[in-house]
């Protein structure tokens, strides 16, 4: 893979999410931690000084749980709650001040984000909510920012602007100076009526000219491998400074994130950070089937977002 | 007031213009005429919309009837249609209207079916009403260039 690194580009995940270790502890709302991965993880953050963890659920099971994972009783407040007033339980939390962002563990992800929707929480805004992941690909030597896998199923050219307004904000918090942002599609060129995600990604390119993201860079439309690889986009004559050097990812649909992510994770398994962005809070909303290490970086990711 | 009429006659040359002619004897401007063959080769129906009063239209209709190509003159007036029009609209593209473009599109369920760096062509098959909304809506945009087909129409099925 032919790679070119930009002196100010993101390279190390882990490097940049060890930053939220040098901040103060913050209050994280975790919502039925019941399994291994997440209590692993929430452990880990605490007993690094990343969150003071509000562990809501049954009482009983949860001092079973924080006790088989040897986490000190001082880093945690266990929150009782039955499974009938879990979720509004949690989300009170958060509007009574007691903590600062949150986390699902064994919930359904539609029901969990379907209660803190509820504006009385004061969780949701105005601002549209997407999925920002975060995945590092070592031979790209480049950490990548990438939405939206997970929320937004099909959105259209106005749902792209908020997911790509959330994604630069998401962008200058972790410390992106030079944000490369890549409208991906299947080919470089638009093809109608066929393919529209390339249409939305050539528009959006223009539309950037406007101004109204910021300082950034915006291309497109991309394959996947001429928005990561200067090479194959040389070799396809591709120009431009985001050609082949793209630190952001705007995918079309949430097939094409999902499938994105569960590449990395499952296919290379590495590890990945994800968050829902876009609600007075970062929420982070791991798979079920995720492993300790994504969850744990995913509240990493969240805290530096705070 | 507008009318609705649909023609069916003989595709044969010459045929058109009689027609116009026919309007043109009662003083009726033609508001939009769309021809094009039906499911007999031989045979074009023309759906056309005119302005007029009632009085002069029953002589336009009379003298229709009259022309030897025609073989059925269909009135719409008071009873149900299906009527689509179909518009091609070219709109400059400024970098600052194009979310307004694409949401105006969404709205009115119209497709860009061309675009390059300076303009996109969007098309939409829909109701005179609302191809004249989205006409109007674009208006601020910048319309470059605009083809309508004119009104087509058959009868509502619920007739039958």
């Amino acid at each position: 893979m032919d790679v070119e690194k930009y002196d100010d580009d993101l390279y190390n995940m882990q490097f940049v999410l060890d930053r939220s270790l040098k901040l103060d502890p913050a209050r994280l709302i975790v919502v039925r931690p019941y399994d291994a991965a997440t209590m692993k993880a929430v452990g880990i953050a605490a007993r690094n000084g990343i969150v003071h963890p509000f562990l809501v659920g049954d009482r009983k099971r949860l001092k079973e749980e924080t006790a088989r994972f040897n986490i000190d009783p001082e880093l945690f407040t266990i929150v009782d709650a039955g499974d009938d007033d879990l979720l509004e339980r949690a989300a009170s939390l958060y509007r009574d001040g007691e903590a600062e962002f949150i986390m699902k563990g064994m919930v359904g992800t539609a029901l969990f984000m379907h209660v803190l929707l509820d504006p009385r929480w004061k969780i949701r805004t105005e601002n549209l909510w997407c999925h920002v992941g975060m995945l590092e690909i070592p031979e790209t030597k480049r950490v990548f920012l990438m939405s939206d896998g997970a929320i937004n199923i099909l959105p259209n050219f106005s749902r792209k602007m908020l997911i790509i307004k959330n994604t630069v904000e998401v962008a200058r918090k972790i410390g992106m100076r030079k944000i490369r942002i890549a409208m991906l599609a299947a080919v470089e060129k638009v093809k109608l009526p066929a393919m529209p995600a390339t249409l939305d990604a050539f528009l959006m390119k223009k539309f950037s000219k406007t101004g109204f993201f910021g300082d950034c860079e915006i291309a497109g439309p991309f394959a996947l491998d001429n928005a990561i690889d200067t090479g194959k986009a040389v070799a396809k004559g591709i120009v431009g400074t985001v050609a082949g050097m793209a630190n952001v990812l705007i995918v079309p649909n949430v097939e094409t994130g999902n499938v994105i992510w569960k590449t990395i994770t499952c296919l290379q398994n590495r590890s990945a950070a994800g968050v829902v962005v876009g609600g007075n809070c970062p929420i982070v909303v791991p798979s079920r089937s995720d492993d300790y290490s994504t969850k744990l970086l995913s509240i990493q990711f969240a805290r530096l977002l705070l | 007031m507008k009318y609705t009429m649909s023609c069916l006659v003989f595709n044969r040359p010459g045929v058109l213009v009689k027609i116009a002619q026919s309007f043109a004897k009662e003083n009726i401007n033609i508001y939009s005429l769309a021809a094009g063959e039906t499911e007999e080769e031989d045979k074009s129906r023309m759906t056309i919309v005119v302005d007029a009063d009632q009085d002069l239209m029953d002589k336009a209709e009379a003298r229709l009837k009259e022309i030897e190509e025609v073989i059925q003159v269909h009135d719409f007036q008071g009873s149900e249609l299906i009527s689509r029009e179909l518009l091609l609209i070219r709109i400059r593209i400024k970098a600052e209207y194009i979310p307004q473009i694409l949401q105006i599109a969404e709205l009115f369920n119209a497709q860009v079916i061309a675009v390059s760096e300076m303009s996109m062509v969007l098309s939409l098959s829909a109701e005179e009403q609302r191809v004249n909304g989205m006409v109007r809506m674009l208006m601020p945009m910048g319309i470059q260039e605009m083809s309508r087909s004119g009104k087509l129409a058959v009868g509502s099925p619920e007739q039958e």
